[in-house]
């Protein structure tokens, strides 16, 4: 599997989404948000990270959402790719209508950061395929504006649809409607949640209940790959073209040279270098 | 008022500055001295202290001086870290105060070329009970988690204490700490005479004038008053900065590098000149401004927040103007390094200023008076005997839950979940724990970290109080699984012209010194703040103490509570007959008076050394230091923590009431937790390191039993577990439940 | 030429707001018994360059649209100043009773 993990300005989160992937053995490359052109065949996910983009000014994922990477990101759903966003990737998918609804700051107006109780109510999505309905979770969250909002109708559509993945066990965190933690598309494969997965994947951090969803990921992928005959299996992994990535980028015509990425990726193999262990190589 | 006494100078001082320079000063130059001799910068009242403090030690690669200490943990990784304080503005405005204070001591940190990966913080506020304290309170701890979550670098530990005295003069203490290259340390230096000096970061506007004198004096209306505009934090350039510093330092474009902090331009060009022994000329026509129509005074005196001054390495200053300008922030070149010693302000090529850098740099230093305070020979004195201990067990299970609820022991819960403790995937222990764990990025190391003071025993003993601190701090991280290796320190005091005030100064300097000399932590810098007074009564002495230990293997980290039932639980070292100063005496009975528990400074490095021996012998199931509230309250946090009951029987150093065994706070003691198996072995390591050690009983169940020893009919303590829980971590968030949420 | 124009963003009157009813209930408990609502929007006051003001309020519209408001929870005002003025700011009052202000435009609901 090989990951992109989003870096907007302010979102500091992409190094340790990036050093999560890598302990459970997956590729991943950090995509700078001024590179307008991304390569749907490089990626079999897209990850955008939880953190503070822009500061969270004027509304959390606003400024963001004008990023010059998100119609690529756009594209790269509509064609089916997978899109999953975490905390503020979430709000980003939000703010940018690729999931439906929105985010209103927390009912106590404070941020809340705790290992929370979290239920699965869908399959249906790419990020939740690989549980079973009511699943129990805990996961860690945090952040202060977590408290999601949709109309009437559409909430009504979205149950009818599955479209609801998460909902948030007792003490609920934030005033959720119906305590949703997590969404889904009509299609289930651009999926946004409160919940930081990557923070639950440690064995030495308490929570490994993220694993889950990244193995989900990776049979959801894997599926889309056999359903299309005759394709050339999109692994996103470049055989013997030595592709580095700097090169990569400049093949797909959007570096931007201004080493964001290098700073993030030597970030994320500090993070990774302290696990403890290193994963099993998969797919 | 004379122009120099409104700036804070005294007569005396201003006919220093005539005779040393050969003339007066201009305006201008007057501003710019009188803010380099505020107290809060030139430690004019505190330095002859300070130099009896221990500074050395094989581990300490910066020393004071610098913008943070710098200690060496193995593997030439070296870990920055530093302590200050915002008081004055936090006062005033608790969220921007709090936030700057954050954002000012992640710059001391990442301006010596070190990431930052955790922050702590310190708060005193006054009663609970108070709105003006809830609101203090309440702005803080979202200014913290306002700023610092944004920023990205983890809260991970921090204390709150509350005492009236703290009411119109809270303590916000920020601690920032970094790894960093032993071999990759930048310096506070303008060296090399003809390179260019820049100004990078946000632009100058008119923020925090004059916000080191107003740090310097006590905050009563008039100074209040006459305070100029807040300075306001801007997190996302804050990690804009920090991520473009990182890279300069990274790419080796810099010679030297120095945050704008208290007195701007004014200190970093000065003390950047004096440390290379050089001198800086600047245009502050050049100094990007978001205000029209600054002055030149305003400009050398702005602390707008988020700026740093650099001296690139020669013919790089285009590459340092690039990087900058990818991350969406300002990089000037306004000046250069002269040989001068000089600091010569020009505005569009005219001089306006020209002071030598030793004039701004090099405040007189004072020895105040000093006077034992009245009010010890009153409490002092108190014969603590004559308290009665309550009827067992239902006396003593009102006591323990009343001092479980009492905010200075009660969960602070209601704060720490509003930090992002778990950003950067490297906080290994629960921010309730004993001291803050974090992996080392790119080791296997890890290092704990833990900020503190008892306040209440600084104020009826200066002396052994600030050691207690001391102690107390490495015991924190001794329970984690620790060596502790250093200190940083913030010495919070009242107004130093008072002579009873400056000798609860000297007094908790001397017992700081003679701890942190007995266990081997010297103090690599930190921060003095005087005049915390709102004219009338002074705070409490409260020398925070912000200490960092070592783990060479993080795994082997011990957590603080129970994990399992049918472990054994033992206490290390001995309870003695003392209540004196303790929060029971003072919740319980009403009464803060009394001596407090002697400190045995040997002790207490035999029982460091202990844990930190047992923890990588992984004989520990948990371990979990005895402080406030004693016995009692430590063995509760550790069922609470763990979620399972225990069953165990007490007994002190000689016969006395059950209240004195259970509450006392007597210094060196843990109750640890280990196998059944693991018993013996445990047993014989204290005794070949001289810890007393008593197998008190077991864990399971969900109640906390206690029992005197010798008398297992004599039940002590019979409480459930909820209802501890409900007493623990109700109260804070009952008593700020009547403060509205900030938007 | 620069046109002074005002931007009031609030909440859709379905949306909750958690901000608001903080305040509400602090301000009931100061002493303030009268108070029955309390919402929390925003105010952002811009200057734009333009040829018109009727251009000036197209393009400040599609700011709103495009990122000042989200369209899911906010609804938006736009006030413009009276030609030649100077920006709003710290004259509320005049503002609102401006005749220009019947030239506000408003966001139907979504």
């Amino acid at each position: 599997m090989k990951y992109g993990v989003i870096v907007f300005p302010g979102g500091s989160a992409a190094p340790e989404c990036v050093a999560a992937l890598r302990h459970l053995g997956h590729d991943a490359e950090l995509i700078w948000h001024g590179n307008p052109a991304v390569d749907p065949d490089a990626y079999d996910c897209l990850l955008l990270p939880p953190g503070h983009s822009y500061g969270d000014y004027l509304r959390p994922g606003a400024i963001a959402k004008l990023s010059p990477i998100m119609p690529s990101v756009q594209e790269y759903a509509a064609g089916g790719g997978v899109v999953v966003g975490f905390g503020n990737g979430f709000q980003i998918l939000l703010e940018a209508g690729l999931l439906p609804g929105a985010m209103l700051i927390n009912r106590s107006c404070k941020y809340v950061c705790r290992l929370q109780r979290i239920a699965v109510e869908s399959t249906k999505s790419a990020l939740t395929c690989g549980f079973q309905a009511a699943d129990a979770l805990l996961l860690p969250i945090a952040h202060r504006w977590g408290n999601y909002w949709v109309d009437d109708g559409t909430l009504e559509r979205m149950e009818h649809n599955g479209q609801i993945v998460l909902v948030y066990g007792d003490p609920e965190p934030n005033g959720s409607l119906r305590g949703i933690a997590g969404i889904c598309n009509e299609s289930g494969n651009v999926v946004g949640t409160m919940a930081h997965f990557h923070r639950a994947v440690f064995e030495d951090l308490g929570s490994t209940d993220g694993v889950g969803a990244f193995a989900s990921i990776a049979s959801w992928v894997e599926k889309v790959r056999t359903g299309r005959n005759g394709r050339s299996a999109p692994s996103g992994r470049s055989e013997g073209s030595g592709r580095s990535v700097r090169d990569g980028h400049s093949a797909r015509g959007g570096c931007c040279s201004c080493r964001g990425c290098d700073v993030a990726e030597s970030a994320a193999n500090m993070i990774a270098a302290t696990s403890v262990e290193g994963g099993n190589a998969r797919d | 008022m004379t122009e120099w006494q409104k700036m804070g100078l005294t007569d005396e001082e201003y006919r220093m500055i005539v005779e040393r320079l050969g003339r007066e000063p201009n305006y201008t130059e007057l501003g710019m001295i009188s803010v380099m001799w505020s107290e809060h910068c030139s430690y004019k009242n505190s330095k002859a202290v300070l130099k009896t403090l221990p500074t050395r030690g094989p581990q300490v690669l910066q020393g004071p001086g610098e913008n943070a200490g710098i200690v060496h943990i193995g593997d030439g990784i070296g870990v920055a870290f530093k302590i200050e304080s915002h008081n004055h503005p936090s006062a005033v405005e608790p969220y921007e105060g709090a936030a700057t204070g954050i954002g000012g001591m992640l710059r001391d940190i990442f301006t010596m070329g070190a990431r930052p990966i955790a922050s702590l913080n310190a708060l005193w506020v006054g009663d609970l009970s108070s709105e003006k304290s809830r609101w203090i309170l309440d702005g803080a701890v979202a200014g913290i988690a306002g700023y610092g979550n944004a920023v990205g670098v983890p809260t991970v530990a921090g204390c709150i204490g509350f005492h009236r005295s703290y009411e119109n003069n809270p303590l916000v203490n920020a601690m920032c700490v970094g790894v960093i290259r032993a071999d990759a340390i930048k310096r506070g230096v303008a060296a090399g005479v003809g390179n260019s000096v820049m100004i990078i970061g946000s632009s100058t506007g008119r923020d925090g004038i004059h916000g080191a004198t107003f740090a310097s004096a006590d905050l009563t209306d008039e100074t209040v008053e006459s305070k100029s505009a807040m300075q306001v934090g801007d997190p996302f350039r804050e990690s804009a900065l920090m991520e473009a510093c990182l890279e300069l330092a990274e790419r080796g474009c810099v010679v030297g590098m120095q945050d704008m902090g208290a007195a701007g331009l004014t200190c970093s060009t000065s003390e950047m000149a004096s440390r290379a022994g050089t001198g800086i000329e600047i245009d502050v026509a050049l100094v990007p401004m978001r205000e029209e129509g600054m002055t030149p005074y305003e400009v050398m005196l702005s602390e707008s927040q988020e700026r740093m001054l650099l001296v690139p390495v020669p013919g790089r200053e285009q590459e340092v103007e690039a990087v900058l300008a990818k991350w969406g922030l300002h990089a000037v070149r306004i000046g250069t390094v002269t040989d001068d010693g000089m600091v010569t302000v020009k505005d569009h090529g005219s001089v306006v200023a020209c002071l030598p850098s030793a004039l701004l740099t090099e405040a007189p230093v004072y020895r105040r008076e000093s006077e034992r305070p009245a009010y010890l020979d009153d409490v002092a004195s108190f014969d603590t005997s004559i308290v009665p201990s309550p009827n067992a067990p239902e006396g003593l299970d009102a006591a323990l839950l009343k001092v479980l609820a009492s905010p200075n022991v009660a969960s602070k819960r209601w704060a720490y979940e509003q930090f992002n403790t778990g950003a950067g995937v490297a906080t290994v222990a629960d921010p309730g724990a004993d001291a803050a764990v974090v992996k080392v990025p790119g080791s296997r190391r890890g290092i704990a970290l833990t900020v503190d003071c008892n306040s209440r025993f600084c104020w009826l003993d200066p002396e052994a109080g600030a050691a207690h601190a001391v102690a107390e701090a490495a015991r924190n991280l001794a329970c984690s699984g620790a060596r502790p290796l250093a200190i940083t320190n913030c010495l919070n005091f009242g107004n130093p012209y008072k002579p009873e005030v400056f000798w609860q100064f000297e007094r908790c300097a001397r017992g700081m010194a003679a701890a942190c000399e007995a266990l081997d932590t010297p103090i690599t810098g930190g921060n003095v703040s005087l005049s915390n007074e709102d004219g009338q009564t002074p705070i409490r002495p409260t020398p925070a103490i912000g200490m960092l230990g070592v783990l060479d293997d993080v795994s082997l980290a011990v957590p603080s509570g129970f994990v399992a039932e049918g472990d054994s639980i033992i206490l290390l070292g001995t309870t003695c007959d003392e209540i004196g100063g303790s929060e029971y005496l003072a919740v319980v009975h009403g009464i803060e008076a009394g001596r407090i528990p002697r400190i045995d400074l040997e002790a207490e490095r035999r029982l460091i050394d202990l844990l930190v021996a047992a923890a990588g012998a992984r004989l520990l199931r948990s371990a979990h230091d005895v402080s406030d509230g004693g016995l009692a309250v430590a063995l509760a946090e550790c069922c609470m923590a763990g979620a399972i009951g225990a069953d165990l029987a007490v007994t002190g150093s000689q016969p006395m009431p059950a209240d004195r065994m259970l509450f006392s706070e007597s210094g060196a003691r843990a109750v640890v937790s280990a196998k059944p198996c693991d018993v013996e072995l445990l047993l014989q390591l204290a005794q070949d390191m001289k810890v007393p050690a008593t197998l008190l009983g077991s864990t399971g169940g969900n109640r906390l039993r206690v029992c005197a020893a010798g008398s297992t009919d004599a039940i002590l303590i019979d409480l459930g577990l909820q209802e501890m829980e409900q007493a623990y971590e109700g109260a804070l968030p009952c008593a700020m439940s009547k403060w509205p949420a900030r938007g | 030429m620069v046109h002074s124009v005002r931007v009031f963003v609030t909440l859709k009157k379905s949306v909750y707001d958690p901000q608001g009813d903080a305040v509400k209930a602090a301000l009931l408990s100061d002493g303030f018994e009268g108070v029955r609502s309390l919402r929390i929007g925003k105010l952002i006051d811009l200057e734009v360059e333009s040829e018109s003001r009727e251009a000036c309020l197209a393009e400040v519209e599609r700011m709103c649209r495009r990122l000042l408001v989200n369209g899911e929870l906010e609804t938006f005002r736009i006030q413009p100043a009276e030609d030649g003025d100077g920006a709003c700011a710290g004259k509320a009052d005049t503002c609102a009773s401006q005749p220009a202000a019947a030239a506000a435009v408003e966001d139907s609901a979504r």
